[in-house]
């Protein structure tokens, strides 16, 4: 788990580096950063937090996937992550359109391959989202 | 499902987070999207680059609402339909190639030719999820069951329902290769909680039903949902299944075949939708000069951008219906989305929509020229019945050619074919139309002006 989701690792790739990030209408306190751009979706404390954690499970879905042993693991979880990806669209998530967007960091891909634990708060821990 | 929810969790919206979010929130979010999607397809689709650096604009370019707005060019049906035509894949506006797709549909084109259009499975994912802001409002919570009155085809609409109520996790219960009777009788034995199909339809169902001593009110039904048509939106025509039906709830959806269904109705207005703001961006500009509609209660043409539909993006997209959009929306229902009372007011161009088909009277000009033995004489007569648009072909045979009735059958049939849907046809004999010396009037159009749009603040 340490160095999955620490200092936004796990947060996906900007895609679009030729574009500046745009500034948050009204930045909120305590919303904290968003992942991979530094602005905050501006939805409010409790859907960033989700945002951050979904896009840590979601690394640790790809680099599982990485480690599949078979093509029926590796398809189910590319299913996987095709529904995770709704659910960062229902929590503002604008870095990425499609889940084929999001890579995986190096750092991920170079991580030992044990399957993380889900749990929320874990998650929570370990992406560093204060609150 | 609701067992695994928090307490906190608002039960009322599908998602609360953003259906109720202020607007200025939304359209920051917007802007982000349509910025990377911009530069997206700039990347990945050669018509979209083509058209970009037409216009002179690079997507490093489009900063804010006023570059959305003013610098970056339209698209339009067209544009894709002429890239299908010159293309080896058969397909428009490109982004992502076939190893992505899981399934392919068509929808009408302007020139008499399917525009096809391809769906990755992620977006089909998400055309799904666009059916569940309204359907959850509507009282659809999992394990209810939806009956479908369709055979699967080619018509995108209804699959995305299909996507819908498997995300929703609702129970699925096909009428797909029944006749209408037997779907009158599947729905009285399995008494689902929601029957989906078009207005036309339900309302058919239920004539069926009568003539059968069938009493539909006893299936238990609570949710009709539908779209594809106008009928939704007529008042009279919610009446009519609502008592036919026994039905507290119904259910409009608006979508465009492009972009699927990115309007719902809400619990408490009938007669509108909202937009669905999570999955595309909506605005309305005057169809000759291209400006925003920024009065309120303006009529204007629906210009869309979809984040759902992306192996063939379609951004500042010229739907050409033409819909007064509430930019602030306070009727009780907490949704802060976008809202069209009325839902789709009239069209920009002459396209009418046949029991859920959408049929250009370019297209069937085209198609008419195609069928031998008639003259290049014909008119197109449009109406309105029960706020459902009907078209008659009237064409002209050539001087010699035989039966009327056979001519009549073969343009039917070649209308059909090309169109999806089967139009009235009428021959006439040769030197029967009228001639005109300037300009030809070849469509005539019969309905009223605003006769469609009625809203109603009663959720039903
Ligand atoms: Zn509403």
């Amino acid at each position: 788990m340490a160095g999955v989701a620490q200092g936004g690792v796990a947060q996906g790739t900007r895609t679009r580096p030729d574009l500046d990030p745009l500034p948050s209408p009204e930045p909120e306190l305590g919303t904290g950063p968003e992942p991979g751009t530094g602005v905050g979706s501006g939805l409010g404390v409790d859907v960033e937090r989700q945002r951050a954690r979904l896009l840590a499970l979601h690394a640790h879905l790809a680099q599982e996937r990485e480690a599949a042993l078979s093509p029926a693991i590796e398809r189910a979880l590319e299913t996987a992550q095709m529904y995770l990806f709704l659910a960062l669209g229902y929590v503002g998530h604008t870095d990425e359109l499609f889940p084929d967007e999001l890579q995986i960091p190096a750092e991920i891909q170079a991580a030992p391959a044990a399957f993380p634990s889900t749990d929320a708060t874990e998650a929570t821990e370990a992406g560093g989202i204060q609150s | 499902m609701a067992g695994a929810l928090g307490q906190a969790v608002d039960q009322r919206f599908w998602n609360r987070a953003t259906q109720t979010a202020d607007r200025e929130r939304l359209d920051a979010l917007h802007l982000a999207r349509i910025r990377h999607l911009v530069g997206w397809a700039y990347d990945n689709s050669p018509l979209h680059r083509r058209i970009y650096d037409a216009a002179g604009v690079k997507p490093a370019d489009i900063r804010t609402w006023d570059d959305y707005h003013h610098r970056l060019p339209f698209t339009d049906k067209p544009d894709y339909v002429r890239d299908q035509e010159s293309s080896e894949s058969g397909f428009g506006g490109l982004a992502l190639g076939p190893e992505h797709w899981q399934q392919y549909f068509h929808t009408t084109g302007t020139t008499g030719r399917f525009l096809h259009e391809a769906f990755s499975q992620f977006e089909m994912h998400k055309a799904g999820t666009q059916l569940c802001y309204g359907l959850w409002s509507q009282g659809a919570r999992p394990r209810d069951s939806i009956y479908f009155c369709f055979d699967f085809g080619m018509w995108v609409g209804l699959w995305t329902y299909y996507w819908g109520a498997r995300n929703l996790g609702l129970t699925i219960v096909s009428g797909g290769g029944a006749t209408g009777e037997q779907r009158v009788r599947h729905i009285l034995e399995r008494r689902p909680a929601i029957v989906c199909a078009t207005p036309t339809y339900l309302l058919h169902l239920a004539e069926i039903a009568e003539r059968e001593g069938l009493d539909l009110r006893r299936a238990g039904v609570r949710i009709l949902a539908g779209g594809g048509e106008a009928g939704l939106s007529v008042p009279r025509i919610r009446e009519r299944l609502a008592e036919a039906w026994g039905v507290e709830r119904i259910h409009d959806a608006y979508g465009i075949g492009e972009a699927l269904f990115i309007g719902q109705s809400c619990d408490v207005w009938a007669g509108g939708v909202h937009a669905i703001e999570d999955v595309c961006h909506s605005y309305s500009a005057d169809p000759d000069s291209g400006e925003p509609v920024t009065d309120t209660g303006g009529v204007g043409e629906h210009v869309i951008t979809s984040y759902t539909h992306l192996v063939q993006p379609f951004i500042k997209y010229r739907t050409h219906d033409l819909v007064r959009i509430d930019d602030r929306p306070d009727h009780g229902c907490g949704w802060t989305w976008k809202h069209f009372p009325g839902v789709v007011l009239g069209r920009s161009d002459f396209m009418v929509t046949i029991r859920g088909v959408n049929v250009y009277p370019t297209a069937v000009e085209n198609l008419i020229s195609e069928v031998p033995g008639l003259t290049h004489h014909y008119e197109l007569h449009l109406s309105r019945r029960d706020g459902m648009d009907r078209m008659l072909v009237r064409a002209e045979a050539a001087a010699g050619v035989g039966e009327a009735a056979d001519l009549a059958a073969r343009l039917s049939a070649h209308l059909r074919d090309h169109l999806g849907v089967r139009l009235e046809t009428e021959i006439v004999h040769a030197g029967t139309l009228p001639r005109y010396e300037l300009k030809t009037r070849r469509i005539f159009d019969a309905r009223e002006p605003g006769a469609r749009a009625a809203t109603t603040r009663e959720g039903r």
